[in-house]
């Protein structure tokens, strides 16, 4: 039976700055059902604490520990590792590193930076990288889509890393299997209990289903005709929006046990 | 292995093997007079994107090796060869220093992306544009995709992890000139008459001196001065590439 919900934010919720329509009000019908939800997403420039005033802004009715960004993946990481990381990230990520050492740091984790992403400071992290520390990958996203066009993302910086050193970044966001895997801990939920809806093929649905979760690929967002057809199996469900897939999991999902294969 | 030809010609990289920043390498002045007492071609090839020919003249004139700017053959060369070839306009990614060697060559309204070493041109801004210069279909063309190199302070990112970036970044790939690419040692033989298969090539890059000469048919020899101090010894397996 179906028991968790885990929803892409950017894309499938909200695009910039406006509410996905009927968003708020399908959000509502879904917790009446009873499932855990939760929202995950590879933002990298926003803190839990951003996101949440965006979706609050929105009339979105969410609590902050419901949220789980590659952010806090890295920062999982980072503690289980015990290590004491360069922390290659927007100022405005430093609130979810709270508490971590970064003084003397024997690690190194990129995220989307572009203040920093110049040779001096990419230096720097080259040599600690060849004197053993290991290299923390909050996302490797080619480019994503500014006000003025497309622009670089970290997937560049963490390759060019990659190469100088022939070590191999750890990745921690979607479509990772662990990142999937992680936003479940403390629910109680497993991934075959679980659905995602998402925009982006590939790192939604496609790692969703990797770890044997559910995918329902949305129609907004990043989506381009076709998309489905990228991955194999391909979605188990493609639908409109965010509303139609909460529309399709209180229908169809709820009452009996999951298909584990797509139709 | 076939039966090799008499040696004809000797390729020598500079930068780590003729000398390291501003000291000769001890007796290396002395051992190149010996080589030219021998009838073999001799060429000096490297890397270097920051220094034009005539910058590294004049220091190897000033460390005493007796050399001419003819016998120099630089990744730069071969850049500015390429984009003659392809008429494009260039946006060069390179240390101001090397810009004499494009000079003649226009660079306004660019519709290609050069990559050398070029620290002060790294940063992310400008990064962006080269991006979206590829983006509209601009060929990238790497001067060398070396990972690094040995500066004063310890080892320095070199361009080919940039290189690498925005090929990760826009799904295309870049034509690299430099070593180790066969058409570099090939190039670098134009006008000798000489054969890959008559040549040795004498350098301290274990991947890009010696692997890709012995990928050409040249037999190669590694130098543990320079840049080889610094490298793991399991890529001491040259190796085809």
């Amino acid at each position: 039976a179906l028991k968790a919900v885990l929803v892409d934010l950017s894309g499938t919720l909200h695009i910039e700055d406006a509410a996905v329509p009927g968003a708020q009000e399908a959000l509502k019908r879904l917790r009446s059902a009873s499932v855990v939800v939760r929202f995950v997403t590879n933002t990298t420039k926003e803190s839990k604490r951003d996101l949440l005033e965006r979706l609050k802004k929105l009339e979105f009715d969410i609590s902050e520990d419901e949220i789980f960004t590659s952010l806090t993946a890295a920062r999982s990481l980072v503690e289980q590792k015990q290590v004491r990381p360069m922390l290659l990230v927007d100022d405005r990520a430093l609130p979810d590193f709270n508490g971590i050492q970064t003084s003397d740091p024997n690690a190194v984790v990129v995220g989307l930076a572009p203040e920093r992403f110049h040779y001096q400071i990419l230096n720097q992290a080259f040599r600690l990288l060849l004197d053993g520390a290991p290299l923390i990958a909050i996302h490797k996203a080619r480019y994503y889509k500014r006000k003025d066009g497309l622009a670089l993302g970290p997937g560049p910086f963490v390759t060019a890393l990659e190469y100088a050193t022939d070590i191999k970044a750890t990745v921690v966001g979607k479509p990772e299997k662990t990142f999937f895997l992680e936003a479940l801990r403390g629910t109680g939920c497993e991934p075959e209990e679980t659905v995602m809806i998402g925009d982006d093929c590939r790192d939604d649905v496609g790692g969703a289903q990797n770890v044997g979760m559910l995918g329902i690929l949305v129609k907004t967002g990043k989506y381009r005709a076709g998309d489905e057809e990228k991955i194999n199996p391909p979605p188990y469900l493609t639908c409109e929006s965010f509303p139609h897939a909460v529309d399709h999991i209180l229908q169809h999902l709820l009452s009996t046990v999951c298909e584990s294969e797509a139709t």
